[in-house]
């Protein structure tokens, strides 16, 4: 997605609403560290693709301390996933510091917002991952 | 303390459990009328106030909150009961299902929460009407929220029947001694959730928590060497769920899955994980969190309940030892009455009166978020978009507090007047539905470029494959004909899986194939009244629209 920054925005000249004097565009998505951002996606998936692979798991043996594998293999998964997504919470607020937004609503700007809205059908699909 | 040695009598009522529940019972309906002053705001003539505690609760509190609204009673009575009967393919799911639901929501809530911040969303269906400005596709949203809220609330009625049957309540007799405890319990919880709002779970949810974490943690730990030792109670599940069944001559259940049902228990995981944040309780108790990264950091604390609730499946096990014989107050076995009956069985009175109080309670937090939920839906999607459009701020809070008590007066109505079945079934049917709201929201939140009417037709499809599809499972061991599980042979894969997660694939995929081409035919797509920057604001960030009533705490909060 090339409309990070604001001087670039494809569309801002006809959405200028949220546009302020430093040049900053409330109708972009703050810039942000496209690597750390992919990272912060691997850690989330790790347990989605560990717990999903059901047949890596669903076994008796090896037991601890009297469980089955497949009992003690996904309690221990609550600890890794928890561990994992907090530091996904950790790196994406390193990837993507907060940009505080404008006052988006000033008198008047309610009617500007329903006419303006034809999407160029480009996919915008920035994120957290 | 002195009762120690009081063993718990099978037949007649236990009065020292019911005292004690009673005691507890009685104690979290004062917290719960004393919530209207917790946190006190300004007034409570708004929906961001009765019906999002203000939007203004911190990690710790929407960590209780949600963790008292998601682990529901239900769950408590419901997934030990499938782990007794049918083991780990019905039961143990429940724990991947609420761990890899957390990644999946710290990716998509934060988004929710920061668009809903700016613009004022109280409901999913707020967010897909301000997104596409269109009111048929947020009706649908709003319809399916609804319908699947209901039988959940009705349903927690279930677990709170589950602890007074053992307790010796609500056996034999008139009508009015068999129901009038519930009834005397919901009419309180109606009433302190109509003056305090969402207020009331949140004070609750502190009280229920705690019970459950002791209670459970306690039985996990005395339990076991009561029984046998783990491994003992082990063999005794692998023994049992390897025992053909007299009718069908199967096994009984599944020790671990087999091989051909790891797709079962993949998809009843993943599609239960995607769907639990549609429901409109779960969106309300994250909404009312005070920053977007209160939810993210609650992605990564709130797998400590998903730890509980494994320790809770296993007891079904624990049970499997003990020989715990579920036979209801009507003589019939009832699996869902094993946890109730296995702390009767295994602890002094007391102690089974406190575990008794925490699933009761338990049913009362969820029961309480679901009904504002459900509520704030009708007001704001269906009163406000459809019936008065200049409805203000104070009326929308009077019609929600209201909706509140006719949703859970219909929930009882429902329970107590038609078979529990019927609210098992539309509750697993709810699930199914409830996902097929999940392209319109979350895809939504990430891109504009599916077509409204592409998500509508999506919807639909799915609605109608999945209730069609449902309705044709028969349990020959249950003597249903229809609606007799979740699991169905998915379609080009042809193994067995949740229902759900077939419906919602095949609902993507004419999303997809339609918004082609919709958009080829260049068909106007709605307005959409977000910005990008939207979905990444924060608390401190201003609100599009100014809002008549004060936010409560925004003035002084930083």
């Amino acid at each position: 997605m090339s409309a990070a920054t604001g001087a670039t925005s494809v569309d801002g000249a006809g959405r200028g609403r949220g546009s302020r004097a430093n040049g900053l565009d409330d109708d972009t998505v703050p810039p942000a560290n496209k690597g750390l951002l992919v990272l912060a996606g691997i850690l989330l998936a790790i347990p989605l693709v560990a717990l999903m692979w059901v047949s890596s798991y669903n076994r008796v043996s090896p037991h601890l301390w009297g469980f089955p594998f497949f009992i003690w293999y996904q309690f221990l998964w609550v600890f890794l996933c928890s561990g994992l997504t907090y530091a996904a919470y950790l790196i994406v607020l390193k990837a993507r510091p907060h940009r505080p937004m404008t006052d988006g609503s000033p008198a008047g700007a309610v009617g500007d917002r329903t006419d303006v809205e034809t999407f160029d059908g480009g996919i915008d699909a920035e994120g957290e991952r | 303390m002195t009762s120690l040695a009081t063993a718990a009598t099978t037949t007649g009522v236990n009065y020292t459990a019911l005292t004690v529940l009673v005691v507890l019972f009685c104690a979290v309906t004062i917290m719960g009328f004393w919530a209207t002053r917790w946190r006190r705001p300004t007034s409570m003539a708004s929906l961001d106030e009765w019906g999002l505690g203000g939007r203004s609760f911190g990690t710790w509190i929407t960590w209780f909150l949600l963790g008292g609204d998601l682990y529901t009673a239900y769950t408590f009575v419901a997934v030990p009961a499938a782990m007794f009967s049918v083991g780990a393919v019905g039961g143990f799911f429940a724990v991947p299902y609420t761990i890899i639901l957390y990644p999946i929501i710290f990716v998509f809530m934060g988004r929710l929460w920061s668009v809903s911040h700016r613009h004022g969303y109280v409901t999913t269906a707020d967010f897909v009407k301000g997104r596409y400005g269109s009111r048929g596709l947020s009706l649908a949203i709003a319809l399916t929220g609804f319908l699947a809220t209901m039988p959940y609330i009705a349903l927690q009625l279930v677990g709170i029947q589950a602890v007074l049957e053992v307790v010796g309540l609500g056996g034999g007799g008139s009508w009015l001694a068999r129901d009038l405890p519930l009834f005397i319990a919901f009419a309180l919880l109606a009433a302190y959730t109509y003056s305090s709002g969402l207020r009331a779970p949140a004070v609750i949810a502190f009280v229920k928590d705690t019970l459950i974490y002791l209670v459970i943690l306690i039985a996990i730990i005395y339990l076991p060497s009561k029984f046998g030792g783990w491994s003992h109670i082990f063999s005794a599940a692998q023994a049992k769920m390897a025992t053909p069944n007299a009718l069908d001559h199967k096994p009984t259940g599944a020790f671990i899955p087999p091989a051909t049902q790891t797709w079962a228990y993949a998809t009843l995981g993943l599609g239960s994980a995607l769907a639990l944040f549609m429901y409109p309780h779960s969106v309300t108790a994250s909404l009312s969190a005070k920053s977007r990264n209160t939810l993210r950091r609650n992605a990564a604390i709130l797998p400590a309940y998903s730890f509980l609730l494994g320790l809770l499946a296993l007891l079904g096990w624990v049970a499997i030892a003990a020989h715990t014989k579920p036979i209801g107050l009507d003589g019939k076995p009832n699996a869902q009455l094993v946890i109730p009956k296995l702390f009767e069985d295994s602890f002094p009175s007391w102690f089974a009166g406190v575990a008794f109080a925490a699933i009761a309670i338990g049913a009362l937090v969820p029961a309480a978020i679901m009904s504002i939920a459900a509520a704030n839906t009708f007001t704001r999607n269906i009163y406000k978009e459809w019936l008065k459009p200049d409805a203000t701020p104070a009326q929308e809070a009077k019609v929600s507090k209201l909706a509140s008590l006719v949703v859970k007066a219909f929930a009882l109505v429902f329970v107590l007047s038609l078979d529990k079945q019927n609210a098992i079934n539309f509750q697993l049917l709810g699930g199914i539905w409830i996902l097929q709201t999940f392209p319109a929201i979350v895809f939504s939140l990430y891109t504009r470029w599916f077509h409204k009417w592409a998500l509508l037709v999506g919807w639909f499809v799915g609605m109608v494959y999945g209730t069609y599809t449902a309705y044709g499972v028969a349990n020959g061991r249950a003597g249903i004909n229809h609606f007799g599980g979740s699991l169905s042979t998915m379609p080009v894969i042809g193994k067995l899986g949740y229902i759900a997660m077939s419906a919602f694939v095949i609902n993507a995929l004419i999303a997809v194939v339609l918004t082609l081409v919709l958009n080829a035919l260049k068909v106007h797509n709605g307005a959409d009244e977000t910005l990008k920057g939207d979905y990444f604001a924060d608390a401190g960030d201003p609100r599009v629209r100014p809002l008549d009533m004060p936010i409560h705490l925004e003035a002084t909060n930083p």
